[in-house]
């Protein structure tokens, strides 16, 4: 019981450390990993994410001007399986929306946009150590992102757009995953996970023809606690997480790109429906409370994420303890 | 099929439908798989370019995404913190007003539509050639102001017009797509050189503001090594050429589909002069001073010159007596009044020459 306690707070927790790749570009290692399971089991999880970038920074400045928008939409897919206690596979793929809106006052708003499959990542999870008795354990993964999604598409007039408005970013990653997370001893249904990504990015060999990109190396360390709670009779799980996000400058023929990379401190509340015991609701909301940008760039606004997550398969019944926010009496 | 083979199989199948990126042979743009929208172009004809469309890339910010200023705030040098002596500024006189335009400013703003006198004038500038150009903003006889497409054609400017949407190269100095397409650029003559030495030139000169109406780090130059970093070129150009270094600044001076090159480091310290002539018969001067940091050049009648030294914003004499300025205009002498006339000509870096115009010839020192 108490087992399936934390696997199931675990997932959810687990749904708080949703992030984000680069400033505008394609929405990946952050959100990868999908929670532990048990053996033999399927995961689905399909979730719609907006990432608001209109607030001009130059360094650590917000700069007075709200005139240029970037927005990514993303429509992600994750599938899960659980091969073991201690394997599980998830494949991970994207629909990618980039969107940019220029409102000069006095002048007609320009806008653009690209849209088509994304990039996916395969990660291959292995459970490292079950900490405490199982009320704890610690994830490590590893696996490749390949580039399907297009890193050439062109504006309504047929010129080609820049890296960062790809759907795809054309080049193969290496993706490093690992998670810890903890039942709190005082309250079984409140527990803390903690989770480090990082993105090691390849080259796209073919950008613009003849040129060699590269998006910078990306780190995110996140921090999450999240409780379950009964609210009449719906099962609610309340989260939030701190996410610090580390993104290196590109590359161009190995040469920097001006105004790119930097690094990101997000606090994000979240909240999730378990409906049944297979299938729960999840959304969440990133703010961003630092920002360093290098030179100066759109950065993040806000970031909206929702999505439906189920199960198949499991093997245990559904019976958790949990910790009613009002008393029904 | 298991389902962890199922799993597999999928990824496995659309990871190889990717091309694994092969680097193309050319600096051609590969065909695009699959369009986007929106409505980047404005009225402009969409497909109907002077260039090939392949090589006319997005930047990044979009149009109007760097905004172009229109008639700026100046202020006096004395009020003018934020530059440097050694800051590069590109100068226009007209009916008597100077007017000083920082590389600090247009870095962040690309165009300054501007009336100085009763001139009507854009001056234009390319953080990524380096190259500063005036232009008329009088098009078919009815004023106009330009703004940044937020496209490039071999790394350069593409400006368009507000009164037809129409886009024009400012190297190629015409325009390339739109209802005015093959329409020239009418240049009006700038002086680019540093803050220090155009207060030498133009001591009542004005200057613009820092109070542009827009948030910028005027501070900071936006694109990191790039001013001197030879191997940063950051989208593709064509005519690789390694005689000088990329980011050398040159002067260039068109004639027709030709440039020939006048390095500024080959001026030396005092004011030096080239008289040459183009194969057509063309006539001209070309007059700069490494340590001032300028170079202009005009057309000639055939006269001869000698440099004047110390007494900017005059820089040669003719052999009738007449005093010259930086702007060719004769300020003393029999035909005061009188200018020589321009002749296409601006600073730039070394490789986006070469991208314009494949194998200038280069002067590499004078006699």
């Amino acid at each position: 019981m108490n087992y399936l306690l934390a696997v199931i707070t675990l997932t959810l927790t687990a749904h708080a450390a949703w992030a984000q790749c680069c400033s505008g570009g394609v929405p990946m290692s952050g959100n990868i990993g999908l929670p532990a399971s048990d053996a033999g089991s399927w995961q689905w999880m399909l979730s719609y994410d907006v990432n608001v970038l209109r607030t001009l920074k130059d360094a650590n400045n917000t700069l007075d001007d709200d005139t240029r928008e970037r927005l990514t939409r993303s429509g992600l897919f994750q599938m899960g399986y659980a091969i073991s206690s201690r394997w599980a596979l998830d494949a991970f793929f994207s629909f990618v929306r980039q969107e940019r809106t220029i409102r000069q006052i006095g002048f007609s708003e320009n806008f653009t946009f690209t849209q088509g499959i994304g990039d996916a990542t395969l990660l291959v999870k292995f459970k490292a150590a079950t900490l405490n008795e199982g009320k704890g354990e610690w994830w490590v993964a590893a696996g490749p992102k390949a580039p399907l999604g297009a890193s050439d598409l062109t504006d309504d007039r047929g010129i080609t757009l820049v890296a960062d408005l790809q759907p795809g970013s054309g080049a193969w990653d290496g993706v490093l995953w690992t998670q810890l997370s903890h039942q709190i001893s005082w309250r079984p249904s409140l527990s803390f996970s903690s989770r480090i990504i990082a993105r090691l990015t390849g080259k796209n060999n073919n950008y613009l023809g003849s040129q060699v990109y590269e998006f910078g190396d990306e780190g995110q360390v996140m921090a999450s606690l999240s409780d379950q709670v009964l609210l009449g009779r719906l099962l609610l799980n309340p989260g939030v997480t701190t996410r610090l996000r580390h993104a290196g400058r590109d590359r161009t023929n190995g040469e920097f790109v001006p105004n790119s990379g930097g690094t990101f401190l997000f606090i994000a509340p979240s909240l999730g429906l378990q409906l049944t015991p297979d299938l729960s609701l999840q959304s969440r909301v990133d703010l961003p409370v630092y920002t360093q940008v290098d030179g100066t760039q759109l950065a993040p606004t806000y970031r909206v994420n929702v999505g439906v997550l189920f199960r198949l398969n499991r093997t245990k019944s559904f019976s958790p303890e949990i910790t009613p926010l009002f008393e029904n009496k | 099929m298991k389902p962890l083979h199922l799993l597999i199989a999928v990824f496995v199948t659309l990871a190889s439908c990717q091309d694994s990126g092969t680097p193309a042979p050319s600096n051609q743009p590969p065909a695009p798989s699959q369009p986007g929208g929106g409505n980047s172009g404005g009225n402009a004809n969409s497909s109907d370019w002077l260039i090939p469309q392949s090589q006319v890339l997005d930047g990044g910010p979009g149009k109007d995404g760097i905004p172009a200023l229109e008639n700026p705030q100046r202020i006096e040098p004395a009020q003018a913190s934020y530059l440097d002596p050694q800051d590069l500024v590109v100068g226009y006189v007209a009916d008597g007003e100077a007017v000083a335009y920082p590389h600090k400013i247009l870095d962040w703003h690309e165009i300054i539509n501007d009336k100085v006198g009763s001139d009507a004038v854009a001056i234009t500038y390319c953080p990524l050639t380096g190259t500063g150009i005036g232009w008329s903003r009088v098009i078919n006889n009815e004023e106009t102001t330009f703004g940044v497409s937020g496209l490039l054609y071999n790394t350069n400017l593409i400006p368009y017009d507000r009164a037809t949407d129409s886009n024009w190269s400012q190297m190629r100095l015409d325009c390339v797509n739109g209802e005015l397409k093959g329409e020239k650029v009418v240049t009006m003559p700038v002086v680019e050189t540093t803050w220090a030495t155009w207060q030498q030139m133009y001591p009542d000169t004005k200057v613009i503001s820092t109070n542009t109406g827009f948030s910028r780090n005027y501070q900071r130059y936006p694109y990191g090594d790039y001013r001197t970093n030879n191997d940063n070129i950051i989208f593709p150009v064509n005519n690789e050429d390694d005689r000088l270094p990329a980011k050398d600044r040159v002067l260039g001076v068109i004639r027709g589909r030709q440039a020939k090159i006048y390095p500024v480091d080959i001026f030396n310290t005092n004011p030096r002069l080239v008289q040459e002539v183009f194969q057509e018969g063309v006539s001209y001067v070309v007059a700069g001073s490494a340590e001032q940091n300028y170079a202009v050049a005009y057309a000639t009648n055939g006269q001869t010159f000698e440099p004047v030294l110390d007494s900017l914003p005059i820089i040669m004499r003719d052999e009738a007596g007449n005093e010259y300025d930086v702007f060719g205009v004769v300020v003393s002498g029999p035909d005061a009044g009188s200018r020589l006339d321009p002749i296409d000509s601006y600073i730039g870096y070394y490789f986006a020459w070469q991208a314009f115009f494949p194998s200038s010839p280069i002067v590499f020192g004078i006699e």
